[in-house]
């Protein structure tokens, strides 16, 4: 009986295979449900709790308050997880589009698009940490080793410029929703992708001039494929419903109470930069204090309210009992639940080809009229009236190579300590460029973050009040220049990641500077 | 005097009464000592039914007139076996009574529910005294577990309403389930644990629904074994490698009708808050600021800005309260006592029982209705009904038949951990010139939440506001039908088949600080699950030679249905209904379903008494594994040697038993099904399109099963007529080919892999030792002490990784290469080679960021069990104890930042003085908070001053990390059953009274004050983490039962 018995359940093998077929999931996708699931996915990284506590406040758009990562110190499961959304949430929907449809090429731009927003993404992290893993990422293998950062930046470039020119333009694409970016407009992705080479050129221009010229001249000997023209920018949107709302709005007005004490508020150095040269733009950026002493002012937040050790101010501290809501807070168009997400914006191609055209790499216009044309493209953007756009473009210091005059004003540039200054007291177009790019990309903080590390030019105070001891004997520390690699790395790609560091120079820090970028520069006022 | 006078009357009438056709007479000893026992209930078993005939006096003699028709007499004495005795004529009858405690450990229940004696075991088990069961309840019968088995280990349900985690030698398995298999009467029941084996870190979301075994009523348990290792359960098959523990049910002893009813009333309170200062306030800095706003001219201090107590000291100066209105700055130090209340608990039986041997009933219903220390979260109501029914059909076919019907409804339960939502977390750290009145108005004209400081919800607001129900059915059957083939073979077939449909809600007002657009969501969750068996025995005896076999084959078939849906804000406030939403609910919808096929043997041969030998052998066929490896064998052998049977010469009398035994067992395991491969999900829709994401799991289609192999030794040893039992037991296990889901670096596109692969081994050794030091007619004492000591070391995990994480808070709890299971690491004080702590040049604490913080699991765990009789009263108290193992207790930790808890007022007042009345600068302070026995890195002891309320030590994890050890005075039983003979007139039979106690006294414990050493976040594998649960709590019980 038990023999027989046996016999039957030998042979229910195949039944019980038939068992296991998941019926809740599907085994496979098609591309039009994954493109979307990156995009949204970066937004809600480099757009979301990361932008809150890191970004935004390194790029010092705004002030945020109290933390870890805002006081120049890093956070083990926080910093995890920027690592893990970076290669599961965002990297890998459009790693299973390569790896599932590269055989078909029925699916040929679907894929190049894939890539170029795989670049895209790259492009952040290698700015994030430096050297990174990428050419045997998400393989699901136990161990995965590092490129280095150098190898990164060159490899986005080929393939960027290899996307680009791959792009059958008549070929397959995106149907509309299944594209949040471009709704499957092939000729924009592909002038996303040379402009996206462009910026990538450019910010390896200290490190590496020679690549970054190359490609820089290619991109500029082919600039109508460039993004030209607001329509073009590269952005999506946050959504409506409260599963795709902004992280800001969540986050700054849904949760404002229960947020108070850490909300994003306009910085001191943004009313800086705009306030004395009569920005127009400040309107749509900030509004004035709602309450406290300074209420009805444009009045930021410093990134310390305390003053540094061994300092005393006449009057006292101003900052000293402020509150988040005694300061400016950012401005409604930000704020909105479906707020955009800037990619790469036409302001911001003005701008580096402003540059470009500054190192004489080539472009079709001088420099001024780059710089002229970006100035007006971030200002037209908030539909700002042509006479004050034209207002600002003719002031001391904003028009292209002029000084502002400082006397009897001096104050206004500067912080209340009196450390740094917005001044162009001294001819220098270059500085013009990158404060108005500054400027433009107001919010986008990932890549302001990585234009003041690599220029080095606009002035900003430290953190008076770091956590962590990264304020060491002088009690102080400076912008982060990269965060340091996240702890999950050291439990379980240790290996790999050894090999990795020396190229930092063993220095796994806040404070190390990347390749890419240029070291910090000290402010002269304060012990060093 | 006066009493025996008065009942020799009573029986003097009685006796008139009676037809007495013929007088026997006779004497009643104990068999131990051939003393006479007095008291003993003579009972006639007439054809009219059962009375009492007499009751022997106090040298044990008894006189009863027997009316014609009178077969047997029965003779009964509590905590005596109960004897009957044929009368066949004769006049006198002398009779020998054993003490029960004697004879619980000769026939013992093994897997399958086969009754085996327990000198033919070759591996070790333990019963439990259940005698205290109904009398001292425990929210989670599982925590009545602790201190009484050796080698059990008991992790307590974080609320009356949670999941308890119960463990037998250790760990076994890395990332998967370690917790034992419950069997009920034979069929093994799902114990899922209800908070979903939930980590630290999750979100604020989640509840934890119980699991199982908390709905187990006490008042059917007849008998708990727990089968320890895989030696034990090879038979039961995978989901038994871990151990087993049977429950075995009551049934009716095949006599007339009885009926028993029985209440419990127990109350709970807690035993012991934090320590909390009462010296400053709600503040940042020792400061308050106005804010100078113009509805303020005065700038008066508003504390809704603050949410710690890091304020001036608190001397009656005005301040704007927490619900807006102005008020004396004053400590309030009982405010978080005034918080809590008495919880109870109330438990009521029925029992019905009758029939005869042949055909016989049993029914019991047993009512439930609790509540919590806090009022309005986790009410229970629970019903518990159950049936068993046994029938003879002929005389070779018999079935036993077994419903019950379990009826759990719970609202409000707690939020869980450090949620936001967790009211109680809130409490442990409140602002201390917080008044418990100023939370009462927790919600203004427009519905929206008030009386909150900035992260700190109002606690009224989480209770009545985030409102949440569950009700779950369950139904469990076991049908077992018996067939007597011939004198040596029987056939049986066992169904059991167990569902449970689970429904509920949880409901988040809109208008909350945290979540101002509120949210809900519903469940309907449901289980179905059966086993089929049939299992041919024979048991036989030939010469000197006993058979003892079965064969058997079996199915096991369980379905798993999920369903969910959810709404992220509400249009109207207080409605509960998923239509009071302006978006379309998100839903979810899941089913799972697993088959093991099995065929099992196994046979013991005997040799003469004295040796055993035992062989099983189980093959399983699983849906979960792919096909080319879905069958697995495992076998086992064991065998024990009685050498005082062997051996003559031996003398009884001084070693009445002694017995070594050997065990090596295999045990293969599967997983859940679905993890072959990989899949996409649809979560949500964007830019008005759905989007999907891959499992972040990278799936391993060839997984192989899992084998643990274990094998064990020890010796048992009987003295002086079983007055003295001793068992000692050595064994040794080792997981190989684990399935396990490790971390592995993100940078591979997934945040898990599938593995089989790693090593745990896990070795002991567990002693027990119980006895009857006295043992006279009027008193006897019983105890019984229990040890056990569990090593493990992670052996390996997967070729290039070191170390996992089981779990983080703040700390993270890791499987590590080399160490034992459940380290615990994380940012440390750094120290020197001395280690000396070391301090940067500003004082504070250097940290280590990787550092070893400890590990989780004690070195040894034990218990000491005593009961008492004397006369009709019995006293029963446990002790139970555990050594070593630390945790992370984020409570403590949160109490310090917040600067509530008492050792928060170190150099407070200094710094105070220094800082503010001095004037000195933070750089050159002379007085405040110091880090005592601390050293900078160039050896010089530190002397830098800091705030107390930055002193850094909070960065430092290490400094909040305590032993976990304790020794808790865990049970206390009082209880007097009243004399037959009072009741003798009365419509009852027995009558039992009993007050309880349990937790009454920690009389050891290495925690800071309000931290009870035994709280854990989760059921789940990752232990070492305390969050906001609740202080230690001590019951109060008193029980009442009757019996018809």
């Amino acid at each position: 009986m038990v023999l027989l018995l046996t016999i039957t359940l030998v042979s229910c093998k195949k039944s019980l295979e038939s068992v296991n077929v998941n019926p809740n999931n599907p085994e496979t996708v098609s591309p039009e449900f994954l493109l979307n699931t990156a995009v949204f996915n970066t937004m809600k990284l480099f757009g979301g709790p990361m932008r809150r506590e890191a970004l935004s406040h390194y790029s010092h758009y705004v002030s945020v308050g109290g933390g870890q990562f805002p006081r120049y110190f890093t956070f083990a499961s926080t910093n995890n997880g920027y690592w893990q959304s970076s290669y599961v949430s965002c990297l890998q929907p459009l790693h299973q589009i390569e790896l599932n449809y590269k055989d078909d090429p029925a699916y040929k731009n679907r894929l190049i698009i894939a890539k170029i927003f795989e670049a895209y993404i790259y492009s952040n992290m290698v700015a994030v940490w430096g050297s990174i893993p990428k050419t045997n990422a998400l393989t699901g293998s136990v161990s995965i080793s590092y490129d280095k950062e150098e190898a990164i930046y060159l490899s986005l470039l080929k393939d960027l410029k290899e996307a680009a020119n791959a792009i059958d333009l008549d070929g397959d694409k995106f149907t509309g929703t299944s594209d949040a970016v471009f709704a499957g407009d092939l000729l924009k992705w592909k002038k996303f992708a040379n402009t996206l080479r462009l910026r990538l050129a450019i910010r390896i221009s200290n490190a590496s001039p020679a690549e970054a010229k190359k490609a820089v001249e290619e991109v500029m000997a082919d600039e109508q494929n460039t993004i030209n023209k607001a329509a073009e920018t590269s952005r999506a949107f946050w959504g409506t419903t409260s599963s795709n709302w902004s992280y800001l709005y969540e986050y700054n007005i849904v949760g404002a109470s229960a947020n108070a004490s850490s909300l994003n508020v306009i910085s001191e150095s943004l009313i800086q930069h705009m306030l004395p040269y009569s920005d127009p733009r400040l309107a749509v950026y900030a509004k004035p204090a709602s309450q406290g002493p300074f209420k009805g002012k444009y009045w930021g937040q410093p990134k310390a309210t305390q003053l540094p050790a061994g300092v005393s101010l006449p009057d006292g501290n101003p900052h000293s009992p402020l509150g988040p809501l005694d300061y400016s807070q950012i401005g409604d168009y930000f704020t909105k639940p479906d707020a955009e997400y800037v990619f790469l914006s036409y302001e911001e191609s003005c701008f580096l080809k402003a540059e470009a055209a500054l190192k004489g790499w080539g472009g079709t216009k001088s420099a001024e009229q780059f710089y002229n044309e970006g100035v007006t493209a971030s200002m037209s953007k908030y539909n700002l009236p042509k006479q004050d756009i034209d207002k600002y473009l003719q002031q001391p210091g904003i028009k292209w190579n002029t000084v502002v005059d400082v006397s009897e004003r001096k104050q206004e540039f500067e912080d209340f300590l009196g450390l740094t200054s917005s001044a162009i007291t001294q001819a220098n177009p270059f500085r013009q460029i990158v404060m108005q790019t500054w400027l433009a990309g107001f919010y986008n903080a990932m890549d302001a973050w990585t234009l003041i590390r690599r220029t080095q030019l606009l002035e900003f105070p430290p953190h008076f009040n770091p956590d962590g001891g990264e304020g060491g004997t002088v009690g102080y520390a400076y912008t982060p220049q990269r965060l340091n690699y996240p702890p999950v790395e050291y439990q379980v790609n240790n290996a790999e990641l050894n090999i990795a560091l020396p190229w930092l120079g063993d220095k796994d820090g806040l404070k190390t500077t990347l390749w890419f970028a240029l070291p910090v520069k000290k402010n002269p006022f304060l012990p060093q | 005097m006066k009493l025996k006078k008065y009942l020799l009357i009573l029986f003097c009438l009685l006796s008139f009464s009676l037809h007495a056709q013929q007088q026997i007479t006779g004497r009643v000893t104990d068999e131990t000592d051939g003393s006479g026992i007095p008291g003993v209930n003579v009972i006639l078993n007439t054809s009219e039914g059962r009375r009492l005939g007499a009751v022997t006096a106090g040298n044990g003699q008894y006189t009863v007139q027997v009316p014609a028709g009178t077969k047997e007499l029965i003779f009964s004495y509590t905590g005596m076996l109960t004897k009957t005795e044929a009368i066949n004529g004769r006049n006198t009858i002398n009779v020998q009574l054993k003490f029960e405690s004697t004879q619980l450990q000769d026939v013992v229940i093994t897997a399958l529910g086969i009754k085996r004696e327990a000198k033919a075991l070759s591996y070790s088990r333990q019963g439990m005294d259940v005698s205290t069961l109904t009398e001292a309840p425990s929210t989670n019968i599982v925590s009545t577990l602790s201190g009484r088995i050796a080698g059990v280990q008991i992790t307590p349900p974080s609320t009356n309403t949670g999941s308890a985690r119960v463990i037998i030698r250790g760990n076994n398995s890395i990332t998967g389930n370690n917790q034992p298999l419950f069997v009920i009467d034979g069929i093994p029941v799902d114990n899922e644990t209800g908070d979903g084996n939930v980590r630290a870190s999750s979100n604020h979301d989640n509840l934890d629904y119980g699991n199982i075994a908390a709905d187990i009523n006490p008042e059917d348990i007849e008998s708990i074994e727990v089968l320890k290792g895989p030696n034990a359960a090879a038979l039961y098959g995978s989901r038994a490698a871990n151990g087993a523990i049977l429950i075995t049910t009551k049934k009716s002893n095949g006599e007339k009708f009885k009926a028993s009813i029985s209440s419990n009333s127990t109350f709970q309170q807690i035993s012991e808050f934090p320590a909390l200062q009462n010296m400053f306030g709600a503040g940042n800095s020792f400061k308050l600021e106005g804010s100078g706003s113009t509805n303020n001219p005065q700038r008066i201090p508003d504390l809704r800005v603050y949410y710690r107590s890091w304020g001036p000291p608190m001397i009656g100066q005005p301040v704007i309260s927490i619900n807006g209105t102005e008020k004396l700055y004053l400590p309030q130090p009982n405010n978080v006592e005034e918080f809590y209340q008495t919880a109870r608990m109330l438990t009521n039986s029925l029992t019905m029982e009758g029939g005869n041997k042949q055909n016989n009933y049993r029914f019991s219903y047993t009512n439930f209705n609790g509540n919590s220390v806090l009022d309005g979260v986790n009410n229970n109501y629970r019903n518990n009904a159950n049936i068993r029914v046994f029938n003879t059909f002929t005389p070779w076919l018999d079935l036993d038949s077994k419903i019950t019907f379990v009826e759990n409804t719970v609202k409000n339960r707690q939020y869980m951990n450090g949620s936001n939502r967790n009211p109680m977390y809130q409490y442990n750290f409140m602002v201390r010139d917080d008044q418990v009145s100023e939370f009462l108005n927790y919600k203004d004209e427009y519905g929206n939440e008030t009386g909150s400081h900035r992260d700190f919800s109002n606690p009224y607001w989480l209770i009545n506001e985030n409102i949440n129900q569950d009700t779950k059915n369950q139904l469990q059957g076991a049908f077992n039908v018996n067939a007597k083939i011939n004198s040596w073979l029987k056939l049986s077939g066992r169904l059991g088949t167990e569902m449970y449909w689970t429904n509920g809600y949880a409901f988040n007002n809109k208008g909350a600080m945290e979540d101002p657009n509120g949210k809900m969501s519903t469940f309907n969750n449901s289980l179905k699950s059966s086993n089929l068996d049939l299992i041919l025995f024979a048991n036989n005896k030939v010469g000197k030679l006993s058979i003892n076999s079965f064969v058997g084959a079996g199915r096991f078939q369980t379905e798993n249905s999920k369903n969910s849906q959810r709404i992220n804000s509400l249009i109207q406030p207080g409605l509960i209904n998923l239509s009071n939403s302006s978006e379309f609910p998100t839903v979810s919808q899941f089913y799972s379903k697993k088959v093991i096929n099995s065929v099992y043997g196994s046979t013991s041969l005997g040799y003469n008494n004295y040796l055993y030998v035992d062989l099983t052998a189980r093959n399983d066929w699983s849906s979960t594994l792919p096909s080319n490896n879905n069958s697995y064998f495992y076998p086992s052998v064991g065998g024990s040697f009685v050498f005082t049977e062997a051996i003559k010469g031996i003398p009884k009398s001084i070693l009445s038993l002694g017995k070594l035994r050997a065990s090596y067992a295999v045990v293969g395991n599967d997983t859940s099904p679905y993890q072959l491969i990989p899949t996409y999900s649809f979560n949500d829709i964007y830019n008005n399109q759905a989007f999907a994401t891959l499992s972040s799991t990278f799936y391993n289609p060839d997984l192989k099963p899992e084998k643990t192999g274990s094998y064990e030794y020890g010796i048992d040893l009987s003295f002086f007529k079983n007055r003295l039992n001793f068992n000692a037991t050595q064994y040794n296990s080792s997981t190989t080919n684990q399935i396990i889901t490790a971390q592995i670096t993100p940078a591979s596109g997934y945040t898990r892999r599938y593995y089989n692969a790693g090593e745990i081994a896990n070795w002991g050794t567990e002693l027990t030792l119980s006895g009857t030091p006295i043992q006279k007619k009027k008193f006897s004492w019983n105890i019984l002490v229990n040890y056990a000591k569990n090593n493990s070391e992670v052996v390996s995990l997967i070729d290039g990784v070191n170390s996992f994480q089981l779990n983080a808070l703040s700390v993270l709890v890791f499987a590590e290469v080399g160490h034992p299971y459940n380290i615990l690491r994380g940012t440390g004080w750094k120290k020197d080679e001395q280690g000396r702590k070391l301090v940067a040049a500003d004082g504070k604490p250097l940290l280590d960021e990787n550092a070893y913080l400890g590990n989780s699991l004690p070195d040894w765990t034990g218990g000491i069990s005593n009961s008492f009789k004397f006369k009709n009263f019995n006293l029963s108290f446990l002790v139970d104890i555990r050594s070593g193992g630390s945790f992370i207790s984020g409570s403590y930790r949160r109490g310090y930042t917040s600067g509530a808890r008492i050792e928060t007022l170190e150099g407070r007042e200094d710094y105070f003085l220094h800082s503010y009345i001095y004037g000195e600068s933070a750089a050159n302070l002379t007085g405040g908070y110091i880090h005592k026995d601390a050293y900078f890195v160039d050896g010089t002891p530190n002397n830098k001053y800091l705030t107390p309320q930055s002193n850094g030590s909070s960065d430092a994890y290490s400094e909040s990390i305590f032993d976990a050890s304790y020794v808790k005075l865990r049970e206390t039983v009082v209880s007097y059953s009243i004399p037959s003979s009072f009741l003798k007139k009365s419509f009852l039979s027995s009558a039992k009274i009993g007050v309880s106690g349990r937790n009454l006294w920690t009389i050891y414990k290495n925690t800071p004050i309000g931290i009870d050493p035994e709280s854990s976040v989760t059921s789940g594998n990752g232990q070492g983490i305390e969050n906001g649960s609740l202080p230690p709590m001590r019951t109060f019980g008193l029980d009442i039962k009757l019996i018809f």
